[in-house]
């Protein structure tokens, strides 16, 4: 199997073994899932496991009725899709954080539906500037210290805590700088390897990432390249908007059809790895409630200053991209909310958008025509010519 | 027809004359003092204690709904690009701001301030967001924890804090003062009208039960809206004598009570009668709900502020799954209920989306059926009357089997 396949299927992600650029020789520590990257994985990874992200896959969702109406996002269907098919086991349990009403509810019914299995749920504060968020997330996230060392016997130090934000600072800057040269890869393998991240340890994929970037050419930005009949055309540099990117199909798509992806505000993308944490405070759980509070928020969160519409916008000024497709799940209300500040926002910037429902049905034959017009329209808007 | 069948509550005869005044009053004094829009969950005795005038955007929503407005303000807010599948109430609000001529009461009197709480739900955080964008007013957002087991004493703290910065804000925002003493009294008339609301509440326990779920979505608006002012209580005063009377003569809400139930979610608002009168042809009568139970929480605690915090961040929609499904049993066995019917609203994720465990787990431990009924609090578009009516027909012959 090669990186692409297993990075949509953890389990056997998980076993195997022999990943490019591994120098490592297991066993590793034992993984454990959680969702949102509101969760500080560092504290996971310093109570002993490996934090494993689970991602939406393309699963049977029968078993799922049972639990969740069909107007859920994908997110949380998928998730539980897996849960009930087995392909989680591998895992030691799931960690959960409160970001919105449905993550909130697929918390409880896992909790509820698996009460043997390791969970655990923070409960952050949702108005990141509020008098009190950060003294109060400083207690809940003492708290989840204290659930994980509760069931691992195992102390979550100071100085653990302090090595774990070290590896995963490590992972950010790296991640940081295959972003700036993501034009050297295909948008394909560029969000495979972000993903595969998720999956495995940070430690391995630290050196998968020194290695991709050691043999990465350096691209010029907006280098032509070629269309898969040869010839060279301006390629409409497109930037990615939304939450998880549920189908890798999905950035294939847009490649293939001619576009060309130079950044992005996803969930699973650069918000993921954006804002290190601080290191050398004192209390590091401290520090992990700053990156928690000041890092560039998801629509979930509430803060005095709306900073995403502001930064899509300069994002897209600053890459220079043509246009911005919205990848939004139906059933994603905070997502669905901002897209209209957002879209209104690129609008008045004279910044043209296409937003597409994404959601299990995975890349269809509708959603090609879709991204097909709009980049037709965006060569002929003549900006390039 | 099957609601001429059904006994009306003379009191609710009052209620047009006082919400039409509630809404009247927020339309002419907002010129002499500031009027803020605030969510069903906010602390509206800290608001009017300021001398600020409360407006619901949600009760509107519900207005909108049961007067056939909702779709037509939803599709306005969805050409605008929000989708869909967003809170009819929200868009029921959005889409009055943009068209308020195809507006019931041309839309709500613009407000000075906007507060949130976000006990109900995270949809009241974008929609208050909008508002505060679209309007260009400044929002406060109260942000009380969602609470998987037990309140813990971070979470009130933490309301408790931002309390203190809100009575800040609407200082700053409208010159207005607080007044302990007067903070005091409106509490102390807010714990009134919730005291007076449960009892009322539990009434339905009585066979046959003097009042239907549908009487009290009726009957609900001034514990939301008029909290901590006399007329609440006078009218829950009269509204419960009224129902002692019926209950002193064993009277019911149904001229014959064959079956009871316990009714989930919010009403369906655009087929209340409608909707409801299809249990009355089988003689059933929903003798509790959840719903509005909501307003029946007794503020306890010295400290009023504290006390406030805890209760607001402590409301049900804010609780897991285990006390959502413990509520119902109660109702359920308290009730001498024969099943339950449960509105999946569409709109709705935090009260709709562990339904189905919640089903599971009442029927598991009282051994009663339950219903899901797929619809939309306000917005009719999701409505299939047909399957609706066989769905329930088919549930009703269960509780006959
Ligand atoms: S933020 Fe959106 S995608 Fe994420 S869990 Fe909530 S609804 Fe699902
Ligand atoms: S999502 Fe539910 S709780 Fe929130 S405003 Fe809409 S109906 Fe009310």
């Amino acid at each position: 199997m090669n990186i692409q396949e297993l990075v949509v299927n953890p389990k056997a992600f998980w076993q195997h073994t022999h990943l490019p650029g591994d120098g490592f020789q297991g066993p590793w520590a034992q993984p454990i899932g959680y969702l949102c990257p509101y969760l500080p994985e560092e504290i996971l990874h310093a109570a002993g496991f490996t934090p494993v992200r689970v991602l939406p896959r393309l699963v049977p969702l029968g078993p799922v009725d049972r639990h969740l109406p069909v107007n859920t996002c994908t997110l949380a269907r998928s998730f539980l899709g897996q849960v009930l098919d087995g392909s989680l086991d591998h895992l030691a349990g799931v960690v959960f954080t409160h970001t919105c009403d449905t993550m909130q509810c697929l918390a409880e019914i896992y909790r509820l539906n698996f009460p043997h299995r390791l969970t655990a749920n923070l409960v952050g504060p949702v108005a990141l500037d509020a008098a009190g968020s950060r003294d109060y997330l400083l207690g809940e996230l003492r708290n989840l210290v204290a659930d994980l060392e509760g069931v691992t016997g195992v102390a979550v130090t100071s100085g653990r805590l302090v090595e774990s934000i070290r590896l995963y600072n490590i992972n950010r800057d790296l991640l940081q700088r295959l972003e700036e040269n993501r034009a050297g890869l295909a948008a394909l393998d560029y969000y495979t390897l972000l993903h595969a991240g998720m999956l495995m340890p940070k430690e391995q994929h630290n050196l998968l990432l020194q290695k991709v970037l050691a043999d990465l050419p350096v691209h010029g930005q907006g280098a032509p390249r070629h269309t898969k009949t040869g010839q060279t055309m301006h390629q409409p540099r497109l930037l990615l908007a939304g939450a998880v990117l549920t189908d890798l199909a999905l950035v294939a798509l847009v490649e293939d059809l001619g576009g060309q992806v130079v950044a992005d505000t996803l969930c699973s993308g650069t918000r993921y790895f954006d804002s290190p944490v601080t290191e050398g405070m004192e209390d590091p759980l401290a520090a992990l409630a700053d990156r928690y509070l000041n890092r560039l928020s998801c629509p979930a969160k509430h803060s005095l200053q709306d900073r995403l519409t502001p930064h899509l916008v300069d994002l897209v000024k600053q890459r220079k991209a043509d246009g911005v497709i919205f990848l939004l799940d139906n059933f994603c209300d905070p997502h669905s909310w901002e897209y209209v500040p957002q879209a209104e926002a690129l609008a008045a910037a004279g910044i043209p958008h296409l937003q597409l429902q994404v959601d299990h049905t995975g890349v269809t034959g509708q959603i090609r025509t879709r991204v097909q017009a709009f980049l037709e329209r965006l060569q002929g808007g003549g900006q390039h010519g | 027809m099957a609601e001429l069948r059904y006994r009306r509550l003379q009191t609710l005869n009052r209620l047009p004359r006082l919400m039409g005044n509630h809404y009247l009053a927020a339309r002419y004094l907002r010129y002499v003092r500031p009027v803020a829009w605030i969510t069903s969950g906010a602390p509206v005795e800290i608001i009017r204690a300021m001398g600020i005038l409360p407006v619901y955007p949600e009760n509107y929503g519900a207005l909108c709904g049961s007067r056939q407005a909702a779709g037509t303000l939803c599709q306005v807010a969805e050409a605008r690009g929000y989708s869909r599948e967003l809170c009819s109430y929200a868009k029921c609000n959005l889409g009055s701001l943009a068209e308020p001529r195809q507006a019931p009461l041309g839309g709500l009197p613009r407000p000075t301030v906007l507060v949130a709480c976000n006990n109900i739900c995270g949809t009241v955080t974008k929609w208050y967001q909008a508002l505060a964008r679209d309007l260009r007013v400044p929002l406060f957002l109260w942000d009380t924890p969602f609470s998987p087991g037990e309140l813990t004493d971070g979470g009130v703290a933490y309301a408790a804090a931002q309390l203190r910065e809100m009575v800040r804000f609407l200082e700053r925002h409208t010159g207005h003062k607080l007044h302990q003493d007067r903070l005091n009294r409106v509490m102390d008339k807010s714990r009134e009208a919730s005291r007076l609301w449960s009892e009322i509440r539990l009434l339905g326990r009585h066979r046959p039960s003097p009042l239907n779920a549908s009487d009290l979505f009726i009957a609900m608006a001034p514990i939301v809206v008029l909290r901590g002012t006399d007329q609440a209580i006078d009218f829950y005063r009269e509204l419960k004598a009224e129902l002692a009377g019926r209950v002193a003569k064993g009277e019911g809400a149904l001229p014959v009570e064959r079956y009871r139930l316990v009714w989930d979610n919010i009403a369906i608002w655009h087929k209340l009668l409608r909707f409801y009168g299809q249990f009355l042809d089988h003689r059933a009568c929903f003798v509790a709900d959840t719903y509005t139970g909501g307003w029946g929480t007794v503020m306890e605690g010295d400290d009023p502020l504290t006390a406030l915090a805890r209760t607001y961040t402590g409301v049900f929609l804010n609780r897991g799954l285990a006390y959502r499904a413990s509520q119902m049993v109660e109702l359920v066995r308290d009730f001498g209920a024969h099943g339950f019917v449960m509105h999946a609203n569409r709109s709705c994720k935090p009260y709709t989306l562990f339904q189905y465990d919640i089903r599971r787990m009442v029927t598991e431990q009282t051994g009663v059926p339950g219903l899901v009924i797929e619809a939309d609090m306000a917005d009719p578009r999701s409505y299939a009357e047909e399957a609706v009516k066989t769905r329930i027909q088919a549930f009703m012959e269960t509780l006959d089997g």
